[in-house]
């Protein structure tokens, strides 16, 4: 049995062949229409009149794979709510939210731990 | 050979319903797109007590048309430094991801049409939240990889102010959708919007609703949460080097983001297609009058996030990702907490 | 060959290809979007099993999330081009002998095994009859009794015991067609919080633990900081090399992330 996604394949087919039939129409129309005068200045970076120096891949604030790592643990805690939120009319009502007060709760014990380490601050 | 071609399908649906209805959703999409720029400028321009657009065509309304041939005709310059294949495939995928998501929001309850069940959706899903949020945890990539392709330092940190800001709301988003699961016992957007016959989400889900809207914000980059394209600063953040139809398509991914978020909102909080004044049921015409209701609501939405832009000012970075993380995640997880003191009391008593 | 099979060759196709290119490109950055590609194609291969919120999972998380934390890594550590593994003979030859034994593994461990279409249906009958959860199930009778949508294993059907059925959704067996006339998600969840309740519990302990030990390693304690901080006050400030700016535009504004340390490191 073929889940309802296959539904979505076919209009990922749409959703894709159309804007690139459109795009590539657009481009080969783009190509005969619009103006095309190359000069090396117009392949630099855009940086407010300033020449650049170097490559942009530079090395950036730490903070940034930070909140990623973090952001990571609490996807995972979501994903392990949502089948609770399902399930919890049928489960035992005080039981179920026990179960997901606990969670939580540990949950929220590791985000104080990253707040009070400052881990949430940005620098 | 022609019967069994036009029976062939690898979903529920034939090919060639769910193909008609991919056309139809996807020149929506653009069409609405082209025209909340408009009015965009429309909404901007009252605001700030001027007129706006009004030379091309009768109250400029044909100024899309315009917009789009001028894209054309633009020059396509590009960095000589930058990842070409990258470069090329971000704002694709942003175009991309934003229509897929489209994919599943019903913009009508199922209609019988001769005894053929028509779902007002491309996709009739049974984890179509999950699906939502699993696109646009996708779309992150097209924003970062069209910063970090373009090889220009505004665009990187853009890019990442921009991935690290979707990445937080993105998660309190989610931790705010707990609250509509447990009330509507599905992830299933057509089934969320009938559970809401009684009452719409937004009045036994305020908060959540209020949280939702905000992280949509932050989500699509709308001001006050603009911090990736920070003109003032950043020079576009992202988009900073793409010009031509390439600029054309993250727009265009920008301003069809906008509609899916607020689509996905009128599903989930203002009952969808349920109609305020009921009128007609269960047909054909029926079908399409829950279209307008939804639309209707939709707009309301958009004009919301509109007359935001144009009122508030742009929040710092450091207060933008405390909001997301020391007062939206805290009043996600409280939201959950107390939906679910208050299911297991109702069930008690 | 059905419709099913097709589509599990080609997402199965577009898995290994993209996992080649996680080994063959040369730059960091294609090898993690190669790894995205992976875990979509997997993602696409739960869906076709019938997992649909392992497929959703497969793609929030892996492709969502861990892959973002890999490509700010990419991004922060900025590493150049790599030679391609294909030029040395020495890789080369280590990794066609660990493919030799994986696939010598695999043949072994599945080596005896038999694969059925589904269960005979008088057997699926009676199952269905002895386990009361069934009630659960709205009535007419399932579309197949194929355990798996594609090659039942009769060994590996998942029995669970019908014992503790308070979620209702208990002593279900796990037959495709019924899950998902319950809901995939549902199943789960009714599982995960009757049965594995106390697994579930222990991983939100070992989240509490990742949290922490991210946290940990990548913050310095306040007191340190403190002593460093008193430590740079002391010396005099360097003054800072030519090509370090990052230009006006980020300069003016303090609060913007240009803290980027030697952008020429790469």
């Amino acid at each position: 049995m073929l889940s309802s996604f296959g539904n979505i394949a076919i209009f990922a087919g749409v959703a894709v062949g159309i804007p690139a039939g459109t795009l590539g129409l657009a481009l080969l129309l783009g190509r005969l229409l619009r103006v095309r005068r190359p000069h090396p200045a117009k392949d630099d970076t855009y940086e407010s009149g300033m020449s650049t120096r170097g490559p942009a891949w530079v090395q950036f604030n730490v903070q940034y794979y930070l909140y990623a790592l973090i952001f990571v643990l609490f996807d995972v805690e979501v994903l392990f709510v949502v089948p609770w939120a399902l399930a919890y009319r049928d489960l035992d009502k005080g039981y179920g939210f026990a179960e997901i007060a606990l969670f939580i709760a540990i949950l929220l014990a590791g985000l104080g731990y990253a707040w009070r380490r400052g881990a949430l601050e940005w620098e | 050979m022609i019967a069994d071609l036009a029976h062939f399908s690898i979903g529920p649906d034939y090919w060639w319903v769910v193909l008609i209805k991919g056309v139809i959703v996807l020149g929506f999409l653009a069409t609405a797109a082209a025209y909340l720029t408009l009015a965009e400028r429309k909404v901007s321009a009252h605001i700030q007590l001027r007129i706006g657009p009004n030379r091309v065509g009768p109250f400029g309304l044909l100024q899309p048309a315009a917009d789009a041939v001028k894209l054309l005709f633009k020059e396509n310059t590009a960095p000589a430094g930058r990842d070409k294949l990258l470069f090329w495939l971000a704002p694709a995928l942003m175009a991309g991801a934003a229509i897929l998501a489209y994919a599943v929001i019903p913009l009508s309850g199922t209609t019988n049409v001769n005894g053929y069940a028509l779902h007002w959706n491309m996709a009739h899903v049974n984890v179509a939240l999950l699906y939502v949020l699993a696109i646009t945890a996708l779309g992150v990539y097209a924003i970062f990889l069209g910063g970090w392709a373009a090889n220009n330092k505004y665009s990187l940190l853009g890019a990442l102010r921009s991935s690290a800001q979707l990445i937080s709301y993105e998660m309190a988003v989610a931790f705010a959708l707990i609250g509509v699961v447990i009330l509507a016992h599905s992830l299933d957007l057509e089934e969320i919007v009938n559970a809401q016959q009684h009452a719409w989400f937004i009045v036994m889900q305020p908060l959540a609703g209020l949280l939702y809207f905000v992280g949509a914000l932050a989500e699509t980059n709308r001001l006050p949460f603009d911090l990736p394209e920070a003109e003032t600063e950043l020079i576009a953040g992202y988009h900073t080097e793409y010009s031509s139809m390439r600029f054309g398509f993250y727009f265009l991914g920008e301003y069809v983001n906008m509609v899916t978020v607020c689509s996905l909102a009128t599903a989930l909080f203002l009952g969808g297609w349920l109609p305020l004044i009921p009128w007609i049921h269960s047909d054909w015409l029926g079908g399409l009058v829950g279209v307008m209701w939804f639309l209707g609501k939709a707009s309301i939405l958009l004009f919301l996030m509109m007359w935001i832009r144009w009122t508030l000012p742009r929040l710092r970075y450091d207060r933008l990702m405390n909001l997301g993380w020391k007062v939206l995640l805290p009043l996600g997880l409280l939201n959950i907490v107390i939906t679910g003191s208050v299911v297991a009391a109702r069930a008690a008593s | 060959m059905t419709q099913a099979d097709i589509l599990i060759y080609i997402a199965g196709a577009l898995a290994v290809v993209s996992a080649a290119g996680v080994v063959m490109s040369s730059q960091p950055i294609y090898s993690a979007l190669s790894l995205v590609g992976n875990m979509v194609s997997l993602a696409v291969l739960f869906l076709l099993l019938n997992a649909q919120f392992l497929a959703a999972v497969q793609v929030i998380v892996y492709a969502g999330a861990v892959m973002v934390l890999f490509v700010f890594i990419i991004a922060l550590l900025s590493p150049g081009r790599e030679d391609s593994p294909l030029r040395d003979r020495r890789a080369l030859i280590g990794g066609a002998a660990i493919v030799y034994v994986t696939v010598q593994i695999f043949v072994l461990a599945t080596n005896g095994t038999t694969y059925k279409k589904g269960l005979p249906t008088a057997t699926c009958a009676t199952i269905r009859e002895a386990v009361p959860a069934y009630r659960l199930i709205q009535a007419g009778q399932p579309a197949s009794c194929n355990p798996f949508p594609l090659h039942g294993n009769e060994n590996a059907v998942p029995i669970a015991q019908a014992n503790n059925s308070a979620a209702g959704l208990n002593g279900v067996l796990f037959f495709p067609d019924d899950v998902n006339r319950v809901g995939n998600v549902q199943v789960t969840g009714g599982q995960l919080f009757t049965t594995f309740v106390l697994p579930f519990e222990i991983t939100s302990l070992l989240l509490l633990v990742a949290a922490v030990g991210a946290v940990y390693l990548t913050r310095r304690s306040p007191g340190r900081e403190r002593a460093e901080q008193a430590r740079a006050s002391r010396r005099p400030p360097l003054p800072a090399p030519a090509g370090e700016s990052l230009g006006p535009g980020v300069a003016a504004s303090p609060k913007a992330p240009a803290a980027t340390g030697e952008p020429e490191s790469a």
